[in-house]
């Protein structure tokens, strides 16, 4: 006969949190649910809950009643990383999983051979609590059995007489409907036995098919087919240098060989490379980290590992190294037509080569797609990564007004002769003569509200080389431009 | 040169202007500006404001409005004499009151219609030719220029320039400069202002992120470029204009062509028509004399040498026509069978007490006739009216409109301001602070409008924002400048304003929110300062209760006249002073309760004194105490100066009423009638500390000329000081003492049915239903629980006096099938529970709700067998099952618990058990609220209960005062200020608490004062239950 355990991490998004926040231990903490139009508490630990939290509370009512309590919001990222740590682990007794919820796995468990007790223990609760994530287990003839075993298990319980087990559970532990639930207090019926009792072709019959699958459920569900899942695999490679590495080459020559080992085997998931993760680790120093976007994905070998010469090349450190990681991200192959409708780029390796020679000469933040802010400030534009798919931006649709101003970049300094506020005469590298007219100034600022505040103060000034801007901000002044 | 800033816009634009008219109107002083023309968004809504402070600031205010185009364009006009003016508001009105609110649009052909007596700029970046400008679109300017020549003329019609050192500003200026020297339309520049001060540029950015539903960090272009859009002076503006000097010399041509001002308003109170032959001066003397006869028997002696001088004044000042709408009005409700009582300062008038409007007798009472109307008065009078809340307010209010018809009459206005709570919710959101911080900083604040003890920076701080945080000091500055200016414009409960003739071409109407009603720009005040004469029409709870009470009482067959009560019931005031008066009114509260047992009333006006010594302003003065105390014997009685004693005698020496301070201030200060209307309009407005220091200098002055030594006049001023925030008159007090008096009479000799109107008009009060059932109860009053077989619409009273809850109280019946319900009953009886669940359609909900609450329990075996059966009918087109309600019926009775739970969930109120006998077997160590009268002063006690009321009101130097309710009573509690600033969440969120303190029991009042507060743990039976800080 089958049997199914099923891995159970209770206040799972709140665990998942909490071992990344060594620092909350200890302290009385919840997790809000910020779904809603209000945030309440969706999750807490024992301390919180010892302090009469309850969930459903709003955060200050939670406050209310715990002074110190700390309050978090969900993190997905964390969630995913804690779901995936679960299903490697209960991959480690049976390859037929289902990722059935967050927190919840259910295992078919191998029927020759099951596991014992204390396999369990072994193999799932002690080493997912050394990773920060306590877990329940139940094992039982259904995967919901299993699942009702696991919310009451400590930490680990089989069910061998359904019936019995399940009679005094509330009938909460089923999560009926909230209208379903509703009926069921008004009626008296707190626990799956009062339920049971009913009969059960008048409850139906006046409750319609909730209560007809909640019955079910109630008496220790039907066995059926779990959603399997595989783990997602993790394509990296690492390794600890017996002998720390000084100079480029012995180190190229272990990053081609992690590269040739990573991309055979997402050659067989028929992926490719998405991103790379390369992480040094120095004898002295905190480790050096460098995530590559490949502007086109693939799994070339040659074009990859020429990416993470050209950056290592202009790489220096003072320490060698003493350990690496390289960690690929898995992304499914683009599908290209070239041709009539043509799109993406004639040679997107050459292209990374590119871009990774321009972020290696001037770093990775000046290089990019600009686009432009919804500010007043002139030079208000930020870099996106170069994406080759990205929409082309519209034109702009602003009328052009006046006398085409060509600036400097870097505006140019200068020193500035008032007479009354009125620029009167120009010191700069560029120029250096009497202001015969000006017009201004315009002023404008922004960002007032907090530390990026800016003020700038322009004049136009008519000189014998020509029509300079003039700006004054908290540097002082400079030469914007020349109108031409 | 002379320069009049022709375009401001102010903080009543609404989200477009960031200062009031009155700082706009100081600035502009300080500036030398000569005038200031205010115009804001489709409307002169801050008009009256900018007037007054002009007024006392010596400028000119004029009168214009940006007006919203029917494509979205907006042209300012500027009103040039009273004929504009009157266009202004009609094309105003008309627009409003066909587009929703917010949304008027005017059209092209309207302006031509109303331009007579206007003069219109053409606007600045959001006007009609600046879009075709920016474009070089110079066709369209031309013809849109032209559209604007048909309806203004070439004389009434400048082009307006504006700079606001914006780069490539230069490109609109040349291009209206060449359009006005094409066209011959002169120029003019104003600074189209927005705020004040240039600082004022911070609050237009938040606005205009409230307005546009976006944060500063996402507004980008939306904010100001710069902060120059503020007031400047006339050599700012010739420095930005030398080259065109004509545009500034303008402004004060245009200025000098601007006639109007609010004080040729051209407002007149509505005539009353009078029967031929009669005056209306002549037909108020008949019918006062006549009124005075009935309710004096005869008119002799003071009664008609009061009457005499009433009756010459109001002639003299032209009144009497009001005094007759009013009279009016009156008699309309009590046609119409409305409870209907005069409050307020009108209550000082014989001629008010004659002719019905008001119930108290000025002349026996010796009540202080100039308090109400006096020689020196510029205002009108001011006659409240009482009327019971709810449907037969709304009657007389729509009689009214009836009457003087849709742009005759309106409602006033009522600003609401930025300030607390949702000041604090939409600056937050502006500088993008999460909603977590949000929700945090506003639960602080508890509920309710009180005494505010927690720092404003400490509760920023508490709510999650360091003080390192960069945003920390711009939230706290934007907090103090956003403070106090208008947020929207809502409807005043009450005023009314009528018009002879139309009243749209006085003030600009709109509609209000409320279907059928129609509001004025302007709030009471301003109305009051302009000579609009307001009527209020005040709805009040116990006005309907005691109606509601009275027309029972004559069902019953024990009928009472509320007019004819006897004043001097014994029992009545043995209730008062056992303090047992939950659900009546004005001495209800926590505050009067504890001072009932010391104060002892014993006649009808210690009533009066009772219901005004609760106020805070004799708290602030430190006057409770000392007339308790002179009362009780234990103080000397002193006046604080010989001469006052006549006027103090009364109050023991002690100044508790304004008359009385209007008197101090005539004896003392030798105030006429002029200055002592200018006192009681300084102790009456609690908006300006200007007028109070005006008022105090006079008063001052005069002393000392008396040679009135300073500890005195310090007395009088403080006294002064305190009534300024929260005086109180007497006969207002009386007014309100006659319904105390009858809602205590009416607890003590007709209890079913006092509580029976309770239950019918709530919320009101201090209390829920649930605790006046269980004070009902302890009167020996039985409630019983709703039933579809005997319950009404309403709560009714049963032949043997108990009080039946009615079908109002279910949660989730919509009215229309509980009468619907009774109907078919009235029709014929249910004789099953099929019966009726096939007579009534019923949904789903509603079918549960009856039966969980007991309501089927006389067509079932109980509430389980009820909730059993009725889910055996489906929803939908009167489909019922087939299935019979016959067989096995599987569930169990709900036992106490339950059923308490369920009377919670479906009605908010139970007929059985108090929920804390079901807690009492765990709380040994709890006293009984009954029990604590037994313990000794000083004793260590612990009180628990569900909480009724928390109070915290600003007299107390910010302790709280928390009532607990168990099964045998309310016990009250005192938490300190430091106590509460620990536990402030515990205290304001925990439905029920558990206090422990020492018993405090002083002259027949008993408290606890808190040393520890705690959340009991108590079944989820009720939500919060709690009327908080009243």
């Amino acid at each position: 006969m089958k049997s199914y355990a099923v891995l159970l991490a209770p206040d799972f998004r709140l665990q998942s949190l909490l071992r990344h926040a060594p620092h909350l231990k200890g302290a009385p903490v919840v997790l809000l649910d910020a779904q809603g139009r209000k945030p309440r508490v969706a999750e807490m630990n024992d301390i919180a809950r010892s302090s009469l939290v309850e969930i459903g509370m709003t955060p200050t009512q939670a406050m209310a009643r715990c002074a110190d309590l700390q309050t978090l919001a969900g993190n997905a990222g964390h969630e995913r990383a804690a779901q995936e740590t679960l299903l490697q682990t209960a991959e480690t007794l049976s390859p037929f999983l289902e990722s059935t919820a967050p927190g919840v796995v259910t295992v078919e468990l191998p029927g020759e051979r099951p596991p014992s007790e204390e396999d369990l223990h072994q193999k799932w609760i002690a080493p997912l609590s050394s990773l920060g994530l306590e877990t329940r287990v139940g094992v039982a003839a259904t995967p919901d059995l299993a699942w009702l075993c696991a919310r009451f298990a400590q930490p680990v319980s089989r069910v061998d007489a359904p019936a019995v087990f399940l009679a005094p559970l509330l009938v909460e532990a089923l999560e009926p409907s909230d209208e379903l639930l509703s009926v069921l207090r008004t009626w008296g019926i707190r626990t799956i036995g009062q339920l049971v009792a009913l009969p059960m072709g008048e409850v139906c019959g006046r409750l319609g098919p909730d209560a007809l699958s909640l019955w079910e459920r109630a008496s220790g569900g039907r066995s059926r087919p779990l959603k399997l899942v595989k783990p997602q695999e993790f394509y990296a490679e690492q390794t600890e240098l017996e002998n720390p590495v000084e100079m480029l080459e012995p180190l190229l020559f272990l990053l081609r060989r992690f590269l040739e080992q990573i991309t055979a085997r997402l050659g067989h998931a028929y992926l490719v490379v998405g991103k790379l993760r390369l992480v040094l680790r120095f004898e002295y120093h905190a480790p050096y980290q460098r995530i590559f976007t490949i502007p086109q994905p693939t799994r070339d070998v040659e074009l990859l590992f020429r990416m993470l010469h050209t950056h290592l090349e202009g790489f220096t450190s003072d320490s060698a190294i003493i350990g690496l990681e390289l960690a690929a991200k898995p992304v499914r192959p683009n599908v290209e037509q070239f041709g009539l409708l043509e799109k993406g780029v004639r040679d997107p390796h050459q292209l990374a080569e590119t871009l990774a020679r321009l972020e290696a000469l001037l770093g990775s933040d000046r290089v990019g797609t600009p686009e432009l802010e919804a500010s007043a400030h002139p030079d208000a534009v930020h870099l996106r990564p170069y994406d080759a798919n990205a929409p082309t931006l519209p034109p702009v649709d602003a009328p052009l007004i006046g006398i085409p101003l060509m600036r400097f970049r870097p505006p140019v300094p200068a020193n500035i002769v008032l007479n009354d506020i009125q620029p009167a005469f120009l010191y700069s590298n560029r120029f250096t003569g009497p202001i015969k007219q000006t017009c201004g100034p315009w002023l404008i600022r922004g960002n007032w509200w907090d530390k990026r505040q800016w003020a700038r103060e322009e004049w136009d000034a008519a000189t014998e080389d020509g029509v300079y801007r003039l700006v004054h901000d908290k540097d002082g002044w400079f030469l914007d431009g020349v109108y031409s | 040169m002379s320069y009049v800033e022709l375009h401001a816009r102010s903080a009543f634009s609404f989200l477009r202007g960031a200062s009031s008219p009155e700082q706009l109107i100081e600035v502009a002083g300080k500036s030398g500006l000569p005038a200031l023309a205010l115009c804001d968004r489709n409307g002169v809504y801050g008009a009256p404001r900018a007037y007054g402070a002009a007024k006392e600031n010596g400028l000119r205010s004029q009168v214009g409005s940006e007006l919203t185009l029917e494509d979205g364009s907006v042209l300012p006009v500027l009103v040039m004499n009273p004929d504009g003016y009157r266009n202004l508001c009609r094309l105003l009105t008309q627009a409003q009151l066909r587009a929703p609110k917010g949304e008027s649009r005017i059209t092209w052909n309207e302006l031509e219609e109303f331009s007579e007596g206007l003069i219109a700029l053409s606007g600045d970046s959001e006007g009609p030719l600046y879009s075709a400008i920016l474009r070089g679109e110079r066709n369209e300017a031309e013809a849109i220029l032209q559209k604007m020549i048909r309806a203004f003329g070439p004389d009434r019609l400048f082009i307006e320039l504006q700079r606001h050192r914006i780069p490539d500003e230069e490109l609109i200026v040349e291009g209206l400069i060449e359009l006005a020297n094409s066209s011959g339309i002169p120029l003019v520049a104003t600074n189209g202002v927005q705020y004040a001060e240039p600082w004022g540029c911070d609050v237009l950015d938040v606005f205009t992120c409230i307005r546009h539903h976006t944060h500063l960090d996402a507004a980008g272009l939306l904010l100001g470029l710069n902060t120059e859009c503020h007031l400047k002076t006339a050599k700012q503006m010739e420095a930005l204009f030398a080259d065109v000097p004509e545009a500034l010399t303008n402004t004060a041509h245009i200025a000098d062509r601007l006639e109007f001002t609010l004080q040729d308003l051209g407002y007149a109170f509505p005539e009353f028509k009078v029967p031929e032959g009669e005056t209306m001066d002549s037909q108020l003397r008949k019918l006062t004399y006549f009124g005075a006869q009935q309710r004096y028997g005869s008119i002799a002696g003071p009664v008609r040498e009061q009457l005499q001088k009433e009756l010459a004044l109001i002639t003299k000042l032209g009144f009497s026509g009001y005094f007759l709408i009013v009279w009016d009005i009156v008699n309309f409700a009590r046609e119409e069978g409305i409870l209907v009582q005069g409050r307020g300062s009108a209550a000082n008038s014989a001629v008010c007490y004659s002719l019905g409007i008001t119930a108290v007798d000025p002349v026996g009472g010796k009540l202080l006739f100039e308090r109400f109307l006096a020689e020196g008065r510029k205002s009108w009078p001011d006659i409240d009216l009482d009327l019971p809340s709810g449907e037969r307010r709304e009657k007389v209010i729509q009689e009214v409109f009836r009457r003087y018809g849709k742009h005759g009459a309106a409602m006033t206005a009522n600003v609401i301001t930025y300030r607390g709570k949702s000041a604090m919710r939409e600056i937050g959101k502006a500088l993008n602070f999460s909603e977590d911080i949000l929700k945090k900083f506003s639960d602080l604040y508890a509920s309710g409008d009180f005494e505010h003890t927690l720092e404003l920076e400490e509760q920023i701080i508490q709510a999650g924002v360091p003080r390192s945080h960069d945003r920390f000091a711009p939230l706290i500055q934007l907090y103090r400048r956003i403070y106090g200016l208008p947020r929207h414009l809502g409807q005043h409960s009450g005023g009314m304003v009528i018009s002879k003739g139309r009243l749209d071409e006085v003030v600009p109407l709109e509609n209000a929110s409320m279907p059928g009603r129609v509001v004025v720009q302007w709030d009471k005040d301003d109305c009051e300062d302009l000579g609009i004469i307001k009527i209020d029409l005040l709805g009040l709870g116990m006005m309907a209760v005691l109606q509601d009470a009275v027309e029972l009482t004559h069902q019953r067959g024990r009928g009472v006249d509320l007019a004819h009560i006897p004043k001097d019931d014994p029992a009545t005031f043995e209730l008062m002073q056992k303090a047992d008066t939950v659900g009546t009114f004005q001495i209800e509260s926590r505050a009067q309760m504890a001072t009932l047992p010391r104060m002892k009333p014993k006649e009808f006006y210690d009533v009066a004194i009772e219901v005004a010594i609760i106020r805070p302003g004799p708290i602030v003065g430190q006057m409770v105490h000392p007339y308790l105390a002179r009362r009780n014997g234990e103080e000397k009685i002193e006046y604080i100066h010989p001469d006052l004693e006549p006027v103090l005698a009364r109050t023991l020496g002690v100044p508790l009423f304004q008359e009385q301070m209007l008197r101090i201030a005539m004896i003392m200060a030798d105030f006429d009638g002029a200055e002592a209307e200018e006192l009681r309009r300084a102790i009456s407005f609690h908006r300006s500390d200007e007028k109070m220091k005006k008022v105090v200098i006079k008063l001052r002055t005069n002393m000392t000329r008396k040679g009135i030594t300073k500890e005195v006049q310090d007395r009088i001023v403080n006294s002064l000081s305190s009534f300024a925030l929260y005086g109180f008159p007497e006969s207002h007090a009386i007014s309100f003492a006659l319904l105390a008096y009858a809602s205590c009479w009416l607890k003590v000799h007709r209890a079913p049915e006092f509580y029976c109107g309770l239950l019918n008009n709530q919320p009101m009060g201090f209390y829920s239903p649930a605790s006046l059932v269980r004070d009902g109860k302890k009167r020996g009053i039985k409630f019983l629980a709703v039933c579809v077989v005997r319950s009404g619409e309403l709560c009714t009273i049963e032949e043997n006096g108990d009080v039946r809850l009615g079908l109002n109280y279910v949660r989730g019946l919509h009215r229309d099938k509980a009468a619907w319900l009774v109907a078919e009953r009235n029709q014929r009886p249910f004789s099953s529970l099929e019966d009726m669940l096939i007579r009534v359609p019923l949904n789903k909900s509603e079918r549960r709700v009856l039966a969980k609450i007991g309501a089927l329990n006389q067509l079932s075996e109980h509430r389980r067998t009820a909730l059993w059966d009725i889910e055996s009918v489906f929803d939908g087109d009167d489909l019922f099952s087939g299935q019979s309600l016959e067989g096995e019926k599987p569930l169990e009775p709900m036992n106490g618990v339950e059923r308490l739970q369920a009377d919670f969930d479906g009605t908010r109120v139970t007929t059985g058990p108090h929920m804390m006998t079901f807690m009492r077997g765990k709380l040994a160590h709890v006293t009984r609220a009954a029990d604590l009268v037994k313990g000794k002063h000083g004793n260590k006690v612990t009180i628990a209960g569900v909480v009724i009321c928390r109070q915290r009101p600003g007299t107390a130097k910010g302790h709280v005062f928390v009532s607990l309710e168990d099964e045998t009573g309310i016990s009250n509690a005192i938490v300190r200020s430091e106590l509460f600033e620990k536990l402030r969440l515990t205290i304001t969120h925990e439905p029920f608490l558990e206090i422990e303190g020492r018993l405090q029991h002083l002259e027949g009042v008993v408290s606890v004062l808190a040393k520890d507060v705690r959340g009991l743990d108590a079944p989820a039976i009720i939500q919060n239950q709690s009327y908080d800080f009243h």
